[in-house]
């Protein structure tokens, strides 16, 4: 192959391994964040197709073993108060983790990122405007807010509707914790906007006469797809959490239950006293793997783009 | 784009026109001067600048930081608005033309590192609804031959000088009748500057493109351009032909900057520094905004800013900003 | 009162290190870095180099010359992959390259650095007046109060008006934290002081008086200089002697009059040629065709041949010897040979050349 044309293979290579693939190929080489995405390509397989791992989820009336059964080769984790297998618990439970933290991460950047990039690039007046309602949300505090709001809207919208095979209440949840959670991730996009802005190349763009519309879809959103990676990811550890919470004070779905839900029951069963650690344990290690995992992942990609910013020049 | 017949640099309208121009930047106040009253006054980055650019010249702005040159290379590519004051090309006023172009600084930032050059080019084009064909003519204009070997190529992979040539390429497709050059070669090592002012001069001869040359490098200014302005802090100072102004100059300033200028040649004196100081950061000294730093300031100079005069050397067009020019000994 | 702390400062050379010895003395450095994909790439490759107290020496190349990497092995401040692979720094004859040398007290408090002035090289939370009292407490021991009074002096030595001493670095213009970076420095009154691009962010005429400082600095108080730029005018201006570095190599160097007024190397003369000269009256510059190498890949032969007008064959396979000629002038470049080892007459390669402003 003549010179020419091997540059020209490695750049076409290159250029497809660029930006945000460059980041994930450097995150395979931390030992950190290969843990991490382990555990959470575990996650998602448990939420995507639960049956292949450990069959169709046990309910009251399907539930064959003794109740509280501490864990053994039969019952890895152990059982529940009904006699359910709590691995099948767990596994199933990880769907609702996955879609609320999902379904809540894409409406946070959704709305964040819009706002932070509008309020970034337009400035003035709309820049003060969009933030001083970014910091009224801000100070609403997430889990009371969710705390109100859930049960109002499920009076309202009823539990027996099913949007896209989701039940409303946790759409309610998801609607919840997304639209408090925007404000912080708007404020990260605006700042990382702001200083995208006076690079040269937007403002040669502008200088051609690129509409404002354009240059954000193509200079600034490109360059921060790697900040809302990272932020999403943290805010789908964040969601995951407050799901669990309101489900273990039982504002879940008691039909699809969940880490939180099974947490809650543990509880009601009076679990800790019964000496039945396994109960606790196996939700209790699945929510904590999950979001320790989400934050490393996090973390590594905030260090990875730090790096990337430094060594830039 | 043909060239321009050389008659028409004799014209009497120039193709650029800068008429008294003014940019104050608003200062933020702190608290500390809320509380002490102190006016919300700016900071001058421009004062009364006045410029022409005739078809197919080549004319330099000199200056140092705080000089406000980076501020009117934006003001005339119509990027911010002056306060007060007139920019015209060819007649009309700003944004009624787009046939400015401009090379910026660093060709390391002005290319987005993730589009090729092809699209770099190709926005410009987009944005003012030209046709796609003019990437390659102007890729090739630049002298990135051919055009299809660097269309798809990213600036990661192309030299400084290459990357540079590319930014001139993407001010080309827009047909300019006049490019301004932001410190165009600084940034790029001086054994690579040579391709890049050899390409200057080329569009200026073959396709009569006029160039706004901004620079403090006066040895640059001097050998490149056909006519001088010399910026500080915002006000000009001294203009003329490059030289009058660079090997005869008037202003005091422009002789301290000739003075502190080092040389390879083996006769050429050692540099010293006829200036005190640095340019001041904050306010601008009243009257005569070089005083502090003048040798040959007096009590006159604190009261009015000077205005620009026919220099004592009478050099047709060699204008100098010093009521005490007539008076400066001769430069060794 | 002389203010600058060193000049009754009685050297006290560090173990190993011995008075009649060269002040600095740099053999055969060679410095290599491992990239990401297990190659190795050098970037200085075997250089020679000295300083006398009160000589001035530019060490002059663009950029990916090596210029700077030269500095990092003399400072201990090279990025975790590189190494030194060969070759000595000797300071008073102690090598400062060998494996367990006392550096830390040597560096820095014998041979202080200048580097290219920004915010971040100077701690940015920290007064000025305080970074370069905490220099003299640290490495010379002195007391607060005492250091602080010393600092105080110093600052004034170097030109910072008084009521600028308490401000932090942010609050200085540049020409101004160029003097306080000086003077720390300065602080240990070392013996050899290498400025790293010291000026090239500044204004010409700020430049012109931090050169003059520099020049003074270095007469009161017999320092050698080592001065690393790409800009030859500066050198020419401050500098006795002069090396041209090109990809890791030195291809000629000598006096600065001898260098400047006769180049004869290829480089040399297209470097010299590169730039017009107000002052000069020249606006004929020379074009040098071609990239700076990508130091990775290098091709075998001299360095410079693709890009040189008088490569030959050998050019190309072979590396030019290093040739030391009388009046110390030396040159790596196959055209010359030692002849009657004085300096050879010059050839001059025939470069394309460019008219600017031609009407």
């Amino acid at each position: 192959m003549s010179a020419s044309a091997s540059v020209n293979l490695s750049t076409r290579i290159r250029r497809r391994v660029s930006g945000g693939n460059r980041i994930m190929l450097l995150l395979l080489h931390r030992w950190d964040a290969r843990i991490a995405l382990m555990i959470l390509s575990l996650l998602t397989l448990s939420g995507v197709a639960p049956e292949i791992l450990v069959g169709p989820l046990q309910t009251a009336t399907t539930a064959t073993a003794a109740a509280l059964l501490p864990p053994s080769g039969a019952h890895l984790f152990g059982t529940d108060d009904l006699g359910r297998d709590l691995l099948n618990l767990t596994v199933h439970g990880a769907r609702i983790s996955l879609v609320v933290g999902a379904l809540s991460a894409a409406i946070t950047l959704v709305i964040g990122g819009g706002i932070g990039m509008i309020a970034g690039y337009r400035g003035g007046r709309t820049d003060a405007l969009l933030m001083r309602v970014a910091d009224t949300f801000l100070i609403l505090p997430t889990f009371v807010l969710a705390l109100i709001l859930a049960p109002i809207l499920r009076e309202l919208i009823g539990d027996q509707t099913e949007i896209f095979g989701i039940r409303t209440t946790l759409l309610t949840i998801v609607a919840v914790i997304g639209f408090t959670s925007w404000s912080s991730t708007a404020r990260i996009v605006r700042s990382q906007t702001l200083s995208l802005r006076e690079r040269t190349f937007v403002e040669r763009a502008r200088l051609v006469g690129l509409s404002p519309m354009r240059i954000i879809a193509r200079h600034i959103f490109p360059n921060i797809r790697t900040v809302l990676v990272a932020n999403g990811i943290v805010v789908i550890a964040g969601s995951i959490l407050t799901e669990s919470t309101l489900s273990f004070i039982g504002l879940g779905d008691p039909f699809q239950p969940s880490w939180g839900t099974i947490l809650g029951n543990a509880q009601s069963a009076a679990a800790p006293s019964l000496g039945a650690w396994w109960f606790i344990t196996a939700p209790g290690c699945a929510i904590l793997l999950t979001v320790a995992a989400c934050t490393m992942v996090g973390n590594a990609i905030d260090e990875l783009l730090d790096r990337d910013v430094r060594v830039r020049r | 784009m043909s060239a321009q017949p050389r008659a028409n640099m004799a014209t009497s309208v120039p193709l650029l026109r800068v008429r008294g121009v003014s940019v104050t930047y608003a200062a933020q106040r702190s608290i500390a001067d809320l509380l002490a009253r102190r006016s919300a006054s700016g900071i001058v980055a421009l004062d009364s600048v006045d410029l022409d650019v005739n078809v197919g010249e080549i004319v330099a702005v000199v200056g140092e930081s705080g000089s406000g040159k980076t501020t009117l290379a934006r003001v005339i590519a119509g990027l911010i608005d002056a306060d007060e004051g007139v920019v015209e090309v060819e007649g009309e006023g700003p944004n009624d033309w787009r046939s400015v172009g401009m090379v910026f600084q660093d060709p390391y930032e002005t290319l987005d590192p993730k589009r090729t050059l092809g699209e770099f080019v190709a926005e410009g084009l987009e944005a003012q609804g030209l046709p796609m064909d003019r990437v390659d003519t102007s890729l090739e204009a630049a002298e990135l031959r051919p055009a299809s070997a660097f269309r798809d190529r990213v600036p990661e992979e192309l030299s400084g000088g290459q990357r540079q040539r590319a930014v001139i390429a993407g001010a080309l497709a827009l047909n300019p009748k006049l490019v301004i050059a932001d410190e165009p070669v600084s940034m790029l090592d001086v054994s690579m500057r040579a391709q890049i002012l050899a390409l200057i001069e080329q569009l200026r001869r073959d396709q009569g493109i006029a160039w706004l040359f901004i620079t403090h490098d006066l040895s640059l200014a001097w050998a490149i351009s056909d006519r001088v302005v010399v910026l500080y802090l915002g006000a000009v100072v001294e203009k003329g032909t490059a030289e009058q102004v660079l090997r005869n100059p008037a202003h005091p300033y422009t002789r301290a900057l000739l003075a502190a200028l080092p040389s390879t040649d083996p006769g050429a004196a050692g540099t010293h520094s006829l200036a005190a100081g640095e340019i001041p950061q904050g306010d601008t000294p009243s009257g005569c905004r070089f005083r502090n730093r003048c040798a040959h300031a007096i009590e006159a100079c604190a009261l009015t800013r000077p205005p620009l005069e026919v220099s004592p050397g009478g050099g047709a067009g060699h204008r100098v900003a010093c009521i005490r020019a007539a008076e400066l000994p001769p430069l060794s | 009162m002389s203010s600058n702390v060193g000049a009754d400062h009685v050297r006290e050379l560090p173990p190993g290190a011995d008075a009649a010895s060269p002040l600095l003395e740099i053999s055969g450095l060679r410095v290599s870095f491992a990239l990401s994909d297990r190659r190795r790439l050098t970037a200085v490759d075997g250089i020679n180099l000295s300083v006398a107290p009160g000589e001035a020496v530019g060490l002059a190349g663009e950029s990916g010359s090596g210029k700077s990497t030269a500095v990092g092995a003399i400072m201990g401040l090279l990025a975790p992959n590189g190494r030194i692979d060969a070759g000595s720094i000797r300071y008073r004859g102690l090598d400062l390259a060998a494996k367990g040398a006392p550096l830390r007290r040597t560096r820095w408090r014998e041979i202080a650095v200048v580097f290219q002035g920004s915010l971040v090289a100077l701690n940015p939370v920290i007064k000025v007046r305080d970074q370069v009292a905490e220099a003299i407490e640290l490495r010379l021991g002195e007391p607060a109060e005492v250091a602080h009074e010393k600092a105080k002096h110093l600052l004034h030595d170097v030109g910072i008006p008084e009521k600028r001493l308490n401000a932090y670095p942010h609050q200085l213009s540049g020409g101004q934290r160029q003097r306080a970076m000086l003077a720390v420095a300065l602080s240990c009154s070392p013996a050899v002081l290498i400025g790293d691009e010291p000026t090239t962010a500044l204004d010409v005429i700020v430049q012109a008086q931090i050169l003059e400082l520099l020049d003074r600095m270095r007469q009161e108080y017999g320092l050698g200089l080592i001065l690393i730029t790409h800009d030859l005018a500066v050198i020419a201006d401050m500098c006795d002697r002069v090396a041209i570095m090109y990809a890791g190599r030195i291809v000629e160097s000598g006096s600065v009059k001898e260098v400047f007024s006769t180049p004869r190397h290829p480089y040399t003369q297209a470097l010299l040629g590169a730039a017009p000269d107000a002052r000069a009256g020249r606006r004929i510059i020379k074009v040098l065709e071609g990239q700076p190498p990508d130091l990775s890949a290098l091709p075998p032969g001299c360095h410079f041949a693709p890009r040189c007008p008088l490569a030959d064959a050998r050019c190309r396979e072979e590396d030019p010897p290093t040739i030391e000629y009388t009046d110390r002038v030396v040159l790596a470049c196959h055209r010359y040979s030692l002849g009657d080892g004085k300096p050879p007459t010059p050839i001059y390669a025939a470069y394309p050349t460019l008219e600017l402003g031609k009407r």
